[in-house]
């Protein structure tokens, strides 16, 4: 049967001859050289009107190119005649667009709404289901990297002296059952650093320890990484950092993406472990009073260290960083004090002794 | 309806007779304006936290499809950036439960678990290659329907599932034989991948084989297989190291530290991969020229007389340029360091000035350079016979998909365009 092919983009148009092959119409040149094939299920009719009153069929409104025919109802009798399906729409519909601010208020308000409440809901959700044995499996490993990591050149890489480690298991008894059941540890390290891991790990380093004007300052320490264990901050942490991470480095894309979703993680993360950090300075105040010793000592190690490390104490920390600024933690301690520490929380010679715990035995 | 006008409509003979059918093709490209705005377009990528990379990534392909013309008609690119990134929202939306999942999965596995981290990679290598082949199908559809040339448009039969099978195919045997059969599979891929192209009412065709490709791939293969096993050779230290881990946690026995790289495994392991990946340029450089040349559109053929060596100093100039920028970056940054003391606030933007200074760069090597120089030499060099199948041309009745290439930006560079 013969029609006139019409190129919409050209403004071209040829006689054709139609017939069918299986599922195709096929469209051919005059000359018999085939034009193009189209799936006789995706034609259907071209809405709109057509100064020369001819109908229009084609393979989407919006197509390059359609058929124009004088009597329609001869191709339909004879696709039936051939046996081919029904086409599956009546008319092609005219696809409308969404204008491009509804898009990207769209994305950005899906975005925010994913960073900032499902994300953490969900690892607030996930994190407690990761069986216990895992985490502390992943803590275990954690530890003894970062143990293999801190320890400074030529320190000892097991600090274990046996009076310092007594002396380490009376201080954290202080804080009652909960301190029992945590695996304490020392790193011989020139970072005043300490951090508390899944599996019940909790580890101070020597320069905290040698900063610290007495052992009641390292209690509120120990009380502090024990809010985390408390909190299951840890695991929570892990998963929320990686879902947002994937989430903003699948966002911000290719390589420049990855720094940026470093910095954007780090901006959103630093939001949440600034509230936990309030969190555990908080556990540790409810410890420290229920032991009846006082934060002062705490509130004191943090100005010897804001005094070395003015930056840690910026308006870029607070932005950016994990901790709330070291001003801000004193201040909060220093507002908690009720009283005096009832009894000393260790005896000189034990205080002494925690401080050797990573010396090397004589003759090694 | 539109109805766009023919520039020059081939019904009507020119006034000097019927245009001559053997010819080529003409790139115009003027680097000064290009630079600029490649410039200006990483400044607002940065500035909009990647937002900007759709329209970016439009406005540079309308420069480079610009600059080529046939019979004195430029190409053009009809792609906007609203479409490629409502099509990336879209393949993101589609992808987020593989992230999340991924995500989690990674975060549950112990960090020295080296044995358990590797088969995870592997898993999640082997799922990035099957979206990239997806990536890589909707990419070229993408691209061809958005290149038109006197209004004609180029476009891709719709055939997915037989693109993956074939790929995926082809990829299992390279991966059987380590790597040997790539110029085969590479060969057989591409006469495929032409094969379902088309501009026009006129089908692209490809008849490359890997004839003259052999010589300067197994070099590079040999030097791969040594490089890398030298290598596996210098990692088994860390993987005993790491086995000592975990049982550490069983025993007590503390693993010691880390052990340190054995430096001249490592050494001779970079060498012979840098040289084999050298040698992998050299032959991927080979294979587009023969490739390309052996390419049809419909009765007409193309023709690309041009030697590897004349186009060797593309890449050698581009990795001079960034070998000697990265060495410069480095010793700006050390000397900020140096000059402002470790303790300076002012440090925190210096990882952000050099990421802008690297993405800049990033991008004028890449488009600036090496595309600028490839088009350059295509246009020098190509010799089109038969160009008469260019005055039957009409545009095909199948529509255009209306979201860009979407996945391809979700997944990670692919390779493909601009």
């Amino acid at each position: 049967m013969q029609a006139q092919y019409e190129d919409r983009q050209t403004g071209r148009a040829i006689a054709v001859r139609l017939t069918f092959l299986d599922q195709w119409l096929v469209i051919e040149r005059e000359d018999g050289r085939e034009l193009d094939r189209w799936s006789w299920r995706d034609v259907a009719p071209i809405p709109g009107d057509f100064p020369d009153g001819r109908m229009r069929v084609g393979l989407a409104a919006d197509a390059h190119a359609v058929l124009a025919l004088d009597d329609p109802d001869i191709l339909l009798r004879r696709a039936h005649a051939a046996g081919m399906q029904q086409p599956a729409q009546r008319e092609h519909r005219v696809r409308r667009d969404l204008p491009l601010p509804v898009w990207l208020v769209g994305a950005v308000l899906s975005l925010v709404l994913l960073v900032q409440f499902v994300i953490p809901a969900m690892a607030g959700m996930l994190a407690p289901l990761v069986p216990a044995s895992w985490q502390a499996r992943i803590g275990d490993q954690v530890q003894t990297i970062a143990a293999t990591l801190l320890t400074r050149k030529d320190g000892n890489a097991q600090c274990a002296a046996p009076g310092g480690v007594a002396a380490l298991k009376k201080l954290a008894g202080r804080l009652g059952p909960m301190a029992g059941t945590a695996r304490l540890h020392v790193i011989d390290s020139d970072l005043p650093n300490a951090f508390a891991l899944p599996g019940g790990h909790v580890s101070v380093t020597t320069a905290l320890m040698d900063r610290a004007d007495g052992p009641d300052a390292i209690l509120g320490v120990i009380g502090h990484e024990l809010g985390h264990l408390h909190h299951g901050h840890s695991m929570e942490r892990v998963m929320r950092y990686s879902l947002s991470s994937a989430l903003i480095s699948m966002v911000v894309g290719d390589i420049g993406g990855g720094a940026l979703a470093v910095g954007v993680s780090q901006m959103v993360e630093s939001d949440f472990s600034q509230d936990q950090e309030r969190q555990a300075d908080a556990f540790a105040i409810d410890v420290l009073a229920q032991a009846r010793v006082s934060p002062l000592p705490l509130a004191r190690l943090f100005e010897t260290i804001r005094t070395e490390h003015p930056e840690a104490d910026g308006a870029l920390v607070e932005w950016m960083g994990s901790h709330p600024t070291l001003s801000e933690r004193i201040n909060t301690l220093q507002r908690a004090a009720g009283g005096q520490t009832a009894g000393a929380v260790l005896e000189e010679g034990e205080w002494r002794a925690l401080r050797d715990i990573c010396r090397k035995p004589e003759g090694n | 309806m539109t109805s766009l006008p023919l520039a020059h409509d081939p019904d009507s003979p020119a006034a000097d007779g019927p245009p001559p059918a053997d010819g080529g093709i003409e790139v115009h490209l003027p680097r000064g304006p290009l630079i600029g705005l490649l410039l200006l377009n990483t400044l607002l990528t940065i500035l909009t936290l990647g937002f900007y990379r759709f329209w970016a990534r439009t406005k540079v392909r309308r420069v480079l499809w610009g600059a080529v013309s046939l019979r004195g008609d430029a190409f053009v690119y009809t792609g906007t950036g609203k479409e490629l990134f409502i099509g990336f929202l879209v393949a993101l939306v589609a992808l987020l439960p593989f992230g999340v999942i991924i995500a989690i999965l990674n975060a549950m596995i112990p960090p020295a678990a080296f044995g358990q981290r590797f088969a995870f990679q592997i898993v999640v290598a082997l799922g990035a290659g099957l979206l990239g082949l997806m990536a890589m199908y909707f990419a070229r559809r993408y691209l061809l329907t958005r290149t038109r040339w006197r209004g004609i448009h180029g476009g891709q039969d719709r055939e997915l599932g037989r693109f993956m099978l074939k790929h995926l195919n082809a990829y299992l045997l390279v991966l059987v034989s380590f790597g040997l059969l790539q110029p085969k599979l590479d060969a057989r891929m591409y006469n495929y991948r032409t094969g379902i192209s088309w501009f026009g009412t006129e089908r692209f065709r490809a008849t490359a084989t890997s004839a003259g490709l052999w010589s300067v791939y197994l070099p590079s293969w040999l030097l791969f297989v040594v490089g890398y096993g030298a290598m596996i050779v210098g990692f088994m230290p860390l993987m005993t190291w790491s086995a000592a881990v975990q049982e550490a946690q069983v025993t007590g026995v503390h693993p010691g530290p880390m052990p340190a790289f054995e430096p001249t495994v490592w050494i001779v392991a970079a060498i012979l991969i840098t040289l084999g990946t050298a040698g992998f340029f050299l032959y991927a450089i080979r294979r587009s020229i023969a490739f390309l040349g052996a390419t049809q559109l419909g009765d007409m053929l193309f023709n690309l007389p041009l030697r590897t060596r004349q186009v060797l100093y593309i890449p050698l100039v581009g990795t001079l340029v960034y070998v000697v920028s990265l060495v410069l970056m480095v010793a700006v940054g050390v000397f900020f360091v140096r000059a402002l003391g470790p303790g300076n606030t002012a440090l925190f933007l210096l990882p952000l000035v050099l990421m802008v200074v690297f993405l800049s760069l990033n991008s004028l090597i890449s488009v600036a350079w090496t595309q600028v120089e490839v088009l350059r030499q295509i246009g020098r060099h190509l010799r089109l016979r038969n160009m008469g199948v260019l005055d039957d041309l009409l545009n095909r009745g199948q529509p255009a998909p209306t979201r860009g290439e979407g996945l391809a930006d979700a997944i990670g560079d692919i390779g493909i365009g601009a």
